[in-house]
């Protein structure tokens, strides 16, 4: 990968009137990167996607595309190019006219927009889509049309705002791979923001996992899943049992990394409260004197215990935080 | 006419069941109030020989549209009201679809009392308001001139021109703005493009409304425009007292024609929806 900074975001602050926000965000994105905004609703992921785009104004800071300010620019001047949760494509424009509509600002002659708009409409596989209007298409035709609208524009940035949160479960799967295939065959550096941590790991280079209007943790998903930099993303990212076995310290294991035993003599040990066979793996409740745990069982394992039944728990990679 | 005893109320009576047949009574009675006076004016507008007690005309003829066509200033009236139509919508469109987009789009302290004030225009009665207007016109000199009738009919449909509008624009969600501005297109650009053909429905709706109301206003034109400005509703009074009623008649078709064919070409935008969205203080 390019080790150029395509965007970079030094010092910015946005706050809103109620006080909520973000403080001091500083971050570096490279040349055909793709890092998502990872965080609950609320904790400021949309907000910086949106100052990116032009559509907010930062109180403070920088915003830097190829060592360029673009902070006092409107968005329409702005080198990025925005895909919305919502589509947004125009209802009243078809396809076509709605792909065309930011080339023909751009000037560009008529068959050349012709060739870009099939070539972009096959690179969604949307082929021969372009009479339809909006309202023909599903959701997952439209959003492929929305994506392809930003990519004609050959954005320097490409910013998703939680972009297949309204699809269902396979589509959105679908879309996923499909964007990231895009992504790093067209080589395009993009910021895409998202709730799901599944999604988020899936896609990114980078992700960075935001707290109430702050960064917690910048990282690969490798290591923000086996090294998370805080309790708090221990605890957003995956699942993760915490115990307090010293006054203030919490430990945090993985479920996956626990091994149950039978009879006593473990890490910990405790009665087995629940069994749920969840398809590839089986996860088992164990009721301890520190509280419940949870460990994922391969479906084989799982066979020989029973509810009711005295077990021991082996950790095998743990993580302290201390408060 | 025994083949023709079904129409008899006793018969009606039985097939329909009592209740079903109360129900068509009713029914009919409704009609007959309110298409009653409108099929009269037809049959009154295209007779010939017409005498009570007769209930249609014992001859057809068209000899009163010839009557009224061929009154100069009957015509000339009727090219004044089209003209203070289409020049008031014009001119209330460039004057409220920016407020209304303004009203729909920014929050600011006041905007609600902005808004109830376009009501509060419509709750005095209009005759007064209209003196009042009056008073000033002479001071300002605008009693008598085209634009003083202007300014009368353009506040008629004020309200339905600022509310509207912005209720539609308010339905056209910020982010296929936002889309535009994305693309490439100013802020100019992006209502011209975007935001103006999505919220067209509610607009031709209040410009349909605005229309009809200004072919309509007669008081305000008679105190500010006479004894220039004769629009139709108000050579309306002329006829009424000076011509025959068939006269009267082909007059006041002339009158509803305009408005009926408009409330048609708009039928598909004209829903309780587009209305409902306009008037919501939102």
């Amino acid at each position: 990968m390019d080790e150029t900074i395509k965007l970079e975001i030094r010092n910015m602050t946005k706050l809103y009137k109620n006080g909520d926000g973000v403080r001091d965000v500083n971050l570096k994105v490279r040349k055909g990167e793709l890092m998502t905004l990872l965080g609950p609703s609320g904790c400021g992921k949309t907000t910086i996607l949106r100052t990116i785009g032009g559509f907010l104004q930062c109180n403070a800071g920088e915003i830097l595309i190829d060592g360029k300010n673009i902070v006092a620019m409107p968005p329409e001047k702005r080198p990025t190019a925005m895909v919305f949760q919502s589509y947004n494509l125009w209802p009243h424009m078809t396809v076509y006219d709605n792909l065309a509509f930011g080339l023909k600002l751009r000037k560009i002659p008529k068959p050349e927009i012709a060739e870009r708009i099939a070539d972009a409409l096959k690179l969604v596989k949307m082929e021969g889509m372009e009479k339809k209007y909006p309202n023909q298409m599903s959701g997952g035709q439209q959003q492929r049309v929305a994506i392809a609208r930003s990519l004609l524009l050959k954005p320097e940035v490409l910013l998703l705002d939680e972009p297949f949160s309204a699809l269902d479960a396979k589509i959105r799967m679908q879309m996923r791979e499909e964007l990231r295939k895009i992504q790093t065959d067209l080589d395009i550096t993009v910021v895409f923001v998202t709730h799901d941590q599944e999604e988020a790991m899936a896609l990114s280079d980078v992700t960075v996992v935001m707290n109430k209007g702050s960064v917690e943790q910048i990282g690969s998903p490798y290591e923000i899943y086996h090294h998370p930099a805080s309790r708090y993303v221990a605890d957003f990212i995956g699942e993760m049992n915490f115990i307090e076995a010293k006054l203030g310290v919490h430990t945090a294991i993985r479920p996956e990394n626990i091994t149950v035993r039978k009879g006593p003599g473990g890490d910990l040990d405790g009665t087995v409260r629940n069994i749920m066979m969840l398809g590839h793996y089986t996860e088992m409740i164990v009721d301890t004197e520190l509280g419940l745990i949870k460990a994922f069982l391969s479906g084989g394992e799982a066979e020989e215990f029973v509810r009711g039944e005295a077990v021991s728990l082996y950790f095998s990679e743990t993580k302290e935080f201390s408060e | 006419m025994s083949s023709l005893s079904f129409l008899g109320p006793r018969h009606m009576a039985r097939t329909l069941g009592r209740r079903k047949f109360w129900e068509v009574v009713l029914l009919v009675g409704f009609l007959l109030v309110f298409y009653g006076p409108l099929l009269y004016t037809l049959v009154l507008a295209f007779a010939g020989q017409y005498t009570y007690p007769d209930i249609l005309p014992k001859t057809w003829s068209l000899q009163w549209w010839k009557y009224v066509l061929k009154q100069p200033a009957l015509i000339k009236s009727m090219v004044y009201s089209f003209e203070f139509a289409i020049c008031s919508v014009l001119l209330s469109l460039a004057v409220c679809l920016p407020a209304a987009y303004v009203l729909a789009r920014y929050k600011f302290t006041g905007r609600r009392l902005i808004m109830f004030t376009f009501l509060i225009g419509n709750a005095f009665p209009k005759i007064g308001m209209y003196t009042s207007m009056g008073i000033i016109y002479y001071k300002v000199g605008l009693m008598g001139t085209f634009l003083g009738v202007l300014l009368v009919h353009m506040l008629g449909s004020m309200m339905q021109m600022i509310w509207l509008p912005a209720g539609a624009f308010r339905s056209v969600p910020v982010q296929q703005e936002e889309a535009a501005r994305d693309a490439g297109a100013g802020p100019l650009r992006t209502f011209f493009y975007v935001t103006l053909p999505m919220a067209w429905p509610g607009i031709a709706v209040a410009c349909m409304f605005a229309f009809i109301g200004s072919l309509g206003e007669s008081v305000g034109t008679l105190m500010v425009g006479l004894p220039t400005y004769r629009t139709m509703m108000v050579e309306m009074y002329g006829v009424i007292l000076d011509y025959p009623a068939t006269a009267g008649a082909v007059f006041s078709i002339l009158l509803i024609m305009p408005n009926l064919l408009l409330i048609l070409v708009m039928r598909k935008y004209i829903g309780a929806d587009t209305i409902s969205k306009g008037y919501k203080m939102g």
